[in-house]
């Protein structure tokens, strides 16, 4: 009987569908739609390896595009997390490689509304550095200073061993309602290639 | 067997309840998770793919149970029409409520997150933002100014006095750090309020790029990540000597803890704000999104519980219309199972109970009729051996039912009366009339009286198939339906049996009492005429001899008739013996060859006749008392008797018939019936007892005799039984009592037509 109402009611109806259709339109649109904007990605240009004193320093240069609804959302307060993946394996001939150590870099980029300025936060140190421009911020994000990465003694003496490395926005750090449309956008599947080198000994 | 457990599984309360809690709980974790937890906000996304996984296995479900009923309701098979019934009954029930709730909650969400936001708040934080900078700015540009009265203060001092100059510097202006530095980054000299700073925070080279360019200063508010807001500024240290770098300075003054904290409060408020406005949207869309999740679980579960309960609420139903179709359908063993105490199964137990019953009750009526039929089958058997005929008519005097005596006693093929109104068998067999007309009477008054006490009993006389027939009658109504029985038996025999009999007595008596007067009679007439003949004169003596002659001839006549009259009242003894009754014949025909009597006797006797268990002094009897007779009956003309011996066979009973055929006058119609009785004769003299020593005879042996007239005259038919010795000699014996058998169940008796067979 009430659905009756509900029916014989047509304004009621269309207003639910007002409500309902963009709602669940907008969600299964942004679930799906996969339009890449082109010029917002990651791309690891250059790194270095040194092995001082028995433990291996890795210098990069990482190119950090931001795609313009990242930028949006990091003006509006919401905190960006850049991640480093970084991998070592012992390549084998035979077996697929073997994992030896795995190493992630967590970096927080933030926009400080009262003074304008961006901060970059090393979420593994707690170091924070404040920046005028967004630009400037970004390149000392994409500047990596003789990290050390992996002790030597690790390492067998004969063996082959890989670094691989990734950049990629963390989209799990967003907030709730963000994070299932950054799942399925383009604007926010920021992720370099992976990297690869082989470690000298 | 493992896929009917799955089914019997499946179709459990027990999945239902699992899966809905399942949800339940993974919906109540996803809410969680939307409202920002912590705790749950890493599951979100694990926790949307398993409600979606869960809605479309609810779909699956719902989907095969749809499929399901559709083909069950287009097959019409029992209880889907309920089923569909009670299902659309469910989800309208749950789907009114639930459309309602989720159309307000829809609005709510909007309004609700919509309420959050303002213009005017808006503004305000703006505004205060826009303070909070115009606040610090003035006091960034004081700053300023007093460090570049600092660095023309360091310009002017010597490399020695540096770190002495700038600790003053740093102490008197209430900076927190000052470092001088090259343009490279390499530091000249540094003063810190914390002495644990070792390595100052140097502004980046862009910073010392743009000062040295722009050559005027560089201030910046810089929150330090745990030490609040800074201030920094940095400006060039003009070189004194052109062969010198030029150097920078930077200072960096904290700004007062409340100001700090206020401006921290605007800033964290103005992006708390703008965070809620860049979220707006997306939390609606997740607010309805679980709504909508929630709705469609919601919707489906119930959905799916009203195929459950349906079918649950439906099952005992099904299994009721199944059995009562059963039951319809002639079978009462039906048993159904129970599901459920409630009154449901007491319906079924009820139903159970009542096919219990019934197929009881069944099985008395069954019982019952097959001991109904037994009692028939018993009555037919005790009617068919009954001596007496029965014969039931009903109200419209249609022939019920007929004995196989009362066939045999009416001359009637007793199956064939059967279904047919009395009159039609009157119509059929004419001398049936009499007996019809005599017991017509007794059956109009026995349907009129009602009561049936009207038993009655009469002597029916009627010229049947066979003759004479005497019959006692016996009627009475039937109770029930109504009807009548009547019961009757031949007493031919009996009458005539009895009336020899009450002859024999008389002839004993009379012979008895006339003999004993006669020799006194004769002795005293002949001593009359010895004492008194010679003593007369001759005409007297004439009249006596004559008289006397005449008393003494009659005394010997008279004695010759008491004499035969006590022949025939006399039974004696019989000496049964097997004979050959052709050679019996041969013997008397001896005394009768020598033509004296002027006779020609013929024999035609059959050589292998069987023997025949007679007395043969009583059988030599027969045979002259027979050629006596026919010698008798013949008056002139030529006289032959001719003498017959044949075996006769009828239905499996041999006899031995002899037949005595003469070729006098015939015996006269009007006594013909009554040839054999004592004192009935045709012939001008004889005693008129020979024929009826003849049938005495007969009779003492079993056997039958009739008299009949041919075309040349009279003839006398004998037959008597076979002897048991010579029976046993018989191979098919067996066969012929088999026979003998069936003629009694069926209908005529051989002995049946004839005189004496019951005698």
């Amino acid at each position: 009987m009430h659905l009756n109402t509900t029916v014989s009611e047509p304004g009621v109806v269309s207003r639910v569908l007002r409500l309902v259709i963009p709602g669940l339109a907008g969600v299964l649109l942004s679930l799906f739609s996969n339009v890449a904007s082109a010029e917002a990605r990651f791309d690891i240009t250059e790194v270095k390896v040194k092995l001082v004193d028995k433990v291996y320093y890795l210098n990069a240069r990482i190119n950090f595009e931001l795609s313009d609804k990242v930028m949006e959302v990091m003006h509006k307060g919401v905190p960006i997390v850049v991640v480093l993946d970084i991998e070592f394996q012992r390549s084998r001939k035979l077996l697929w490689d073997d994992d030896i150590a795995q190493l992630v870099q967590r970096y927080q980029l933030d926009y400080h509304a009262l003074t304008r300025q961006y901060l970059v936060t090393n979420l593994n140190s707690g170091s924070q550095h404040s920046f005028p421009t967004l630009e400037v911020a970004l390149a000392l994000l994409g500047t990596v200073v003789d990290l050390p990465v992996l002790d030597k003694q690790l390492l067998e003496e004969d063996g082959q061993y890989i670094g691989s490395m990734r950049a990629s926005v963390d989209v799990a750090e967003l907030p709730t309602p963000l994070r299932l449309r950054a799942y399925f956008s383009a604007d926010w599947h920021l992720s370099s290639e992976w990297y690869s080198w082989i470690l000298p000994n | 067997m493992d896929i009917a457990k799955l089914r019997r599984f499946g179709s459990g309360a027990l999945p239902v309840a699992l899966l809905s809690i399942l949800l339940l709980s993974s919906l109540f974790l996803m809410s969680a998770a939307t409202q920002n937890s912590e705790q749950f906000g890493r599951l979100y996304m694990a926790l949307l793919v398993v409600n979606l996984l869960g809605l479309i296995s609810l779909l699956v479900l719902i989907t095969s149970n749809l499929l399901r009923l559709r083909r069950q309701y287009r097959n019409r098979a029992t209880g889907s029409r309920l089923t569909v019934r009670l299902m659309l009954m469910f989800v309208l029930l749950s789907l009114a409520p639930v459309s309602l709730v989720y159309y307000f909650s829809l609005g709510f969400i909007q309004r609700g997150i919509d309420s959050w936001f303002d213009v005017r708040v808006e503004r305000t934080l703006d505004d205060a933002l826009a303070l909070s900078r115009a606040s610090l700015e003035t006091r960034s540009r004081e700053l300023m100014k007093r460090t570049e009265q600092m660095s023309s203060k360091l310009q002017l001092s010597d490399e020695a006095g540096l770190p002495q100059l700038l600790d003053e510097l740093r102490m008197s202006d209430s900076a927190s750090e000052l470092t001088l530095f090259m343009g490279g980054g390499h530091v000249v000299a540094s003063s810190s309020i914390n002495p644990a700073d070792i390595v100052p925070d140097l502004p980046d080279e862009s910073v010392i790029r743009q000062v040295r360019q722009s050559g005027s200063a560089y201030v910046t508010l810089d929150p330090m990540s745990d030490r609040g807001l800074y201030v920094r500024v940095v400006t060039q240290v003009p070189a004194t000597t052109p062969l010198l770098d030029t150097r920078f300075l930077q200072a960096l003054y904290p700004i007062s803890d409340r100001v700090s904290v206020l401006a921290n409060s605007v800033e964290s408020a103005y992006t708390q704000y703008q965070q809620l406005l860049l979220l707006r949207d997306p939390l609606k869309n997740s607010f309805i999104l679980m709504l909508s999740l929630v709705l469609l679980l919601g919707v489906l579960m119930a959905v799916w519980l009203a195929f459950f309960s349906a079918r649950r609420l439906v099952t005992p139903i099904r299994v009721l219309a199944i059995g009562t179709r059963a039951v319809a359908a002639g079978d009462y063993t039906k048993r159904l199972p129970m599901h459920s105490g409630d009154e449901l199964g007491f319906l079924v137990e009820s139903f159970n109970d009542m096919t219990l019953k019934i197929a009881h009750a069944q099985e008395d009526v069954r019982n019952s009729q097959l001991q109904a039929e037994q009692e028939r089958a018993y009555l037919w058997a005790v009617l068919a051996r009954l001596s007496s005929g029965v014969l039931t008519l009903d109200v419209n005097r249609t022939v019920y039912t007929v004995n196989v005596a009362a066939g045999h006693i009416l001359g009637v093929e007793s199956k064939a009366c059967i279904g047919y109104e009395l009159n039609e068998i009157v119509e059929r067999y004419e001398y049936l009339k009499n007996f019809a007309n005599a017991i017509t009477p007794h059956l109009a008054e026995l349907s009129s009286d009602k009561k049936g006490k009207g038993d009655w009993r009469e002597e029916v006389i009627f010229y049947g198939a066979t003759g004479r027939q005497v019959l006692t009658c016996g009627g009475a109504a039937l109770p029930g339906e109504g009807g009548y029985v009547i019961v009757f038996d031949d007493v031919t025999n009996l009458v005539q049996a009895q009336r020899d009999a009450a002859w024999g007595e008389v002839a004993r008596r009379l012979a008895h009492e006339i003999k004993n007067p006669l020799t006194p009679i004769q002795l005293s007439a002949e001593r009359l005429r010895h004492k008194y003949l010679k003593t007369m004169n001759a005409e007297d003596a004439e009249v006596l001899d004559k008289s006397t002659h005449t008393i003494v001839q009659q005394v010997e006549v008279m004695k010759e008739m008491v004499q035969a009259f006590s022949e025939y009242a006399r039974t004696p003894k019989l000496e049964l013996r097997p004979l050959a009754l052709n050679y019996l014949i041969d013997e008397v025909l001896d005394l009768y060859r020598n033509n004296r009597f002027g006779v020609t006797i013929v024999t035609d006797l059959q050589d292998d006749l069987p023997l025949v268990s007679v007395d043969s002094g009583r059988m030599r009897q027969l045979l002259h008392n027979l050629i006596k007779n026919a010698l008798e009956a013949m008056v002139d003309g030529e006289m032959k008797i001719e003498l017959v011996t044949r075996v006769f066979s009828e239905r499996g009973v041999s006899m031995v018939e002899l037949l005595v055929l003469d070729s006098g006058p015939g015996i006269p119609a009007a006594i013909l019936e009554n040839i054999f009785e004592p004192y009935v004769t045709a012939k001008p003299k004889g005693s008129g007892l020979g024929l009826a020593i003849v049938k005495k005879i007969v009779e003492e042996h079993s056997g039958v005799i009739w008299a009949e007239n041919s075309e040349h005259g009279a003839c006398m038919t004998i037959r008597l039984p076979v002897a048991q010795s010579s029976l046993d000699d018989v191979t098919d014996v067996s066969e012929a009592e088999n026979e003998m058998g069936e003629a009694v169940q069926d209908d005529v008796t051989p002995f049946k037509q004839h005189d004496g067979d019951k005698a």
